[in-house]
């Protein structure tokens, strides 16, 4: 199918051709008999009917419509003895499944052409059985054909029609209806044959053939060949393209053919044949080596005598150009310039155009170059701007226009390039350098435009190139300084030494907070071991000053009884005897809230004592009172301190 | 006898990677006397084979990238910017530098500043600064502990304003935290440079992103990177058309 829209497009050149054509519309059924379950599918062809203007509608009676309707279009050209005739089909499907049992006519549809001329396709009359005939065929082929059951093409628009399992049954039906129907009709335009050419079906191939002829078959690469590719005849036949050749390795422009195109008649090794240009190109080589020129392929039928049919007999045949090689050579490289870009071809011309020559930074000018000249205009790279700094091009816009295509191709092919100026100043684009190869003279042209002039003021707007305050218009040069050693730089946070600093810095902490703790807590206890047993030690003092008291010894009673107090209150007040003195005591004693009365009562025996120890006078009753007097202070103080 | 050998093998390692060190100035000054006779194909083959030996040096990369900026190459300049970038940050030169190269990017993305306080962020906890914090952190807990030992010694912990032991270790904690996002950033960059000229961003539709950008990786989940461009856009990235500018996952 897509073979015969090639075609199609292909012969659309001669669509002019107005020779008589037979004007067909029919319309098929892929099955005369159907079950109500099966699907068929219904065509309506149109053949040669020029600017179809409208179809009716078509109505289905006893039908539903499954699917369509699928147009199909077909162009065909064949000789039809020294003429070339064209043909055009259009077909419409629609897959249909019935609705009732019994004989159903499916009316005839009409068609407008452009002149307004009504055709009238044939009715059909389909028969509508009961179940499913295809599903019978099928298991009858299922019987003998183990595989027919896993038909992967089951599909829903071909699984019932009249081909049983075969999906492309009605497609091939069609096909096969057509053909024997453009041979009736090629039969009746031809009437008997009067002067077939007597050949055998074995020499065919001398009467019927494509060739492929070239200008040359030795070039540089990018240098235009010349490709025909002809069909010859010396029998009537009417053949189809099934192959363009697909021309690999080179860049084709296609001439231009004749639109009306005449069969030529040509002479070659004194037999005379008429030919038709099937295409005509010109090809630029793209790579170097063994290139092929890769064969054309067209079917078809020619018509040839046969002593027991006037009309003679009709042959398939299959014809195939024979592949042509090309040898493709680099370009020189010798005195090859160094800006050359690929462009192969003569009379090349280069300009160049800027639309101002006068611009701020904040806008951009556009430099076209443009090439003309006669070549490979498709394949010429980009030419080098050399800007100077401060200027930037962008990549370049490229459009080619193909203007001549009569026997070489000529065109322009066209460089736009966006400048945009960064910083303010007075440019000069120097001349660009063109440079192609003419295979005619065997050597390179260099061409150079002309420099352009552009002035450059400052714009307003702020380029986002600044970093800093600074504009930046070149590089920063490189790092030339002694390349340091850098065995990249630990993380802290990562070391462990980092984080024992903290933890050495907490355990110490804590060691000596409960150091302090401990020596503290030490102290204390010492202190409150000697408060609890002070007044002990007290009592025991006194007790010794009692029996001094008793034997009326006046200073070792004094004695006993000061130390009592003293030891007493140092214990009581944690002051070390070598500090303890009066005044300290009594401070100390003030401070811890002992009344006034207590405190003179003790200053009081703190003074007895010292005067008797230093001037005993010795009355037993003030030893007496002296010693009633401490064991009451004691007591005493006992009970304030102890709170 | 064991400590001789000891030593010994080790003076003989020593001597050895001296020897390999001593090549690398006179590579480093081959290198830098062809980029500047403008043999930079040269130059950069140069540059390559010292990498191998020193693969976080921020001067390398950024005489690399210069090499290829002056190559036309500007996708390669700017994956060698954005690694010098990541081995220091505060690299004026390369950051010029890979503003340049950004500008000849066709269609660029125009980067959208991020608010103040965001860029604040950023710059506090930028890699180069991690060994910065991690020393204040560690002086402000020193500070801390002196005065509790102070306190202690002299039996006065009750007369300090007990805020300081609130504050002090808050502030602690604080730059310790910007330590750690810093090392992070020190030792993880999330950048990755496109290299293809056919790259896309997928998102609900799909569009094209200009070749040398640099975007921001945030997932990846097989092939696919998801990735924030310059402008705050987010989508998806095949990981063919994108070069990280970290080379290797972890040092």
């Amino acid at each position: 199918m897509k073979q015969i829209l090639i075609l199609c497009f292909f012969f659309l050149l001669s669509q002019n051709s107005s020779f008589a054509q037979n004007v067909v519309f029919s319309a098929q059924a892929s099955a005369t008999t159907i079950g109500i379950e099966d699907r068929v599918q219904v065509d309506f062809t149109l053949e040669n009917i020029e600017g179809i203007q409208g179809i009716q509608n078509p109505n289905f009676p006893g039908f539903k419509v499954l699917g369509g309707p699928y147009e199909s279009r077909s162009s065909n050209l064949y000789l039809n003895g020294n003429q070339p005739v064209r043909s055009t089909s259009l077909t419409l499907s629609y897959v249909l499944q019935a609705t009732q049992i019994g004989d159903i006519t499916i009316p005839p549809l009409s068609a407008k052409d452009g002149n307004g001329k009504v055709y009238q396709s044939n009715a059909l009359k389909i028969k509508v059985v009961k179940g499913s005939l295809a599903q019978q065929r099928r298991q009858q082929q299922q019987s003998a054909d183990p595989f027919a059951g896993f038909d992967p093409f089951d599909d829903p628009f071909f699984g019932g029609n009249g081909g049983g399992g075969d999906p492309f049954a009605a497609m091939r039906q069609q096909m096969q209806q057509l053909q024997q129907q453009m041979q009736q009709q090629m039969q009746q335009s031809m009437g008997p044959a009067q002067n077939l050419p007597q050949v055998t079906e074995k020499e065919l191939g001398k009467n019927v053939f494509i060739k492929v002829s070239v200008d040359k078959t030795k070039v540089h690469i990018g240098e235009q060949i010349t490709a025909t590719y002809k069909m010859y005849a010396r029998v009537n036949m009417q053949a189809q393209l099934s192959k363009l050749p697909s021309l690999n390795g080179f860049w084709t422009q296609d001439f231009e053919l004749p639109k009306d195109q005449k069969p030529q008649y040509e002479t070659l090794d004194g037999v005379q044949y008429q030919s038709f240009t099937l295409k005509k190109s010109a090809l630029f080589p793209q790579q170097t080596g063994t290139l092929i020129l890769d064969a054309a392929e067209a079917n078809g039928v020619a018509q040839i005598a046969d002593r027991s049919n006037p009309y003679g007999k009709n042959v398939q045949f299959k014809l195939k150009s024979a592949p042509v090689n090309i040898t493709v050579t680099p370009l020189p490289i010798k005195d090859q310039p160094t800006d050359f870009s690929g462009a192969v071809g003569s009379n090349f011309m280069v300009k160049t155009k800027i639309d101002k020559t006068s611009l701020s930074t904040d806008d951009a000018a556009t430099l076209t170059i443009d090439i003309s000249g006669v070549g490979n205009i498709k394949l010429i790279g980009a030419p080098k701007l050399n800007l100077p700094n401060g200027l930037d091009a962008f990549d370049p816009v490229i459009t080619d226009t193909i203007t001549g295509r009569s026997t070489t191709i000529s065109g322009h092919k066209i460089f736009s390039f966006a400048i945009s100026p960064s910083i303010a100043g007075d440019y000069e684009i120097p001349a660009i350098p063109f440079s192609y190869y003419d295979p005619a003279k065997g050597s390179y042209t260099t061409l150079y435009t002309t420099a352009l002039k552009l002035h450059v003021t400052q714009g307003t707007k702020v380029k986002k190139e600044i970093a800093g305050n600074k504009l930046l218009s070149d590089l920063n040069n490189i790092d030339t300084k002694p390349l340091l050693l850098q065995p990249s730089n630990g993380t802290l946070l990562y070391s462990k030494a980092y984080w024992s600093i903290y933890a050495l810095t907490f355990i110490a902490l804590l060691l000596f907070a409960w150091r302090k703790k401990q020596k503290e807590s030490e102290a204390n206890n010492q202190g409150l071991f000697k408060n609890k047993y002070a007044n002990k030690i007290a009592l025991k003092r006194l007790k010794t000053a009692k029996t001094f008291l008793d034997k009326k010894e006046t200073i070792p009673f004094y004695e006993e009884i000061s130390k009592a107090i003293w030891l007493y209150l140092s214990d009581k007040l944690n002051i070390p005897l070598s500090q303890l003195s009066k005044e300290t005591a009594l401070e100390s004693l003030r401070s811890k809230q002992i009344t006034e009365a207590q405190l003179s009562k003790m200053y009081l025996i703190i003074e007895d004592c010292a005067m008797a120890l230093y001037a005993p006078s010795g009355a037993a009753q003030q030893m007496n009172s002296t010693y009633n007097d401490t064991v009451q202070l004691i007591g005493e103080l006992e009970e304030n301190l102890k709170k | 006898m064991k400590q001789l050998l000891l030593f010994l093998s080790f003076l003989l390692l020593s001597i050895t990677s001296m020897a390999e060190q001593n090549k690398m100035p006179q590579l480093w000054k081959k290198a830098n006397d062809y980029y500047l006779q403008k043999q930079y194909d040269s130059a950069i083959s140069y540059y390559h084979s010292l990498l191998q030996q020193n693969p976080a040096n921020p001067s390398l990369y950024y005489n690399l990238g210069n090499a290829y900026y002056r190559k036309n190459m500007v996708t390669e300049a700017v994956i060698n910017y954005e690694r010098a970038l990541f081995f220091n940050p505060q690299y004026k030169e390369a950051q010029e530098n890979n503003l340049l190269a950004k500008s000849r990017i066709p269609n660029a993305i125009k980067p959208i500043k991020d608010i103040f306080f965001v860029r604040w962020w950023q710059t506090l906890t930028s890699g180069h600064w991690a060994n910065t914090w991690a020393v204040l952190g560690i002086l402000l807990f020193l500070a801390l502990a002196s005065l509790i030992f102070y306190g202690i010694l002299k039996n006065r912990l009750r007369q300090i304003a007990p805020q300081v032991f609130v504050l002090l270790p808050i502030i602690i904690l604080i730059a310790l935290f910007i330590a750690y996002k810093a090392a992070y950033n020190k030792n993880n960059c999330h950048l990755a440079v496109v290299n293809s000229k056919n790259a896309v961003l997928n998102n609900v539709k799909s569009t094209s992103v200009p070749e040398a950008t640099t975007v921001l990786v945030t997932k990846r989940e097989g092939n696919g990177f998801l990735v924030t461009l310059p402008d705050n856009r987010t989508g998806w990235m095949r990981q063919s058309d994108l070069t990280f500018v970290q080379i290797s996952t972890k040092k």
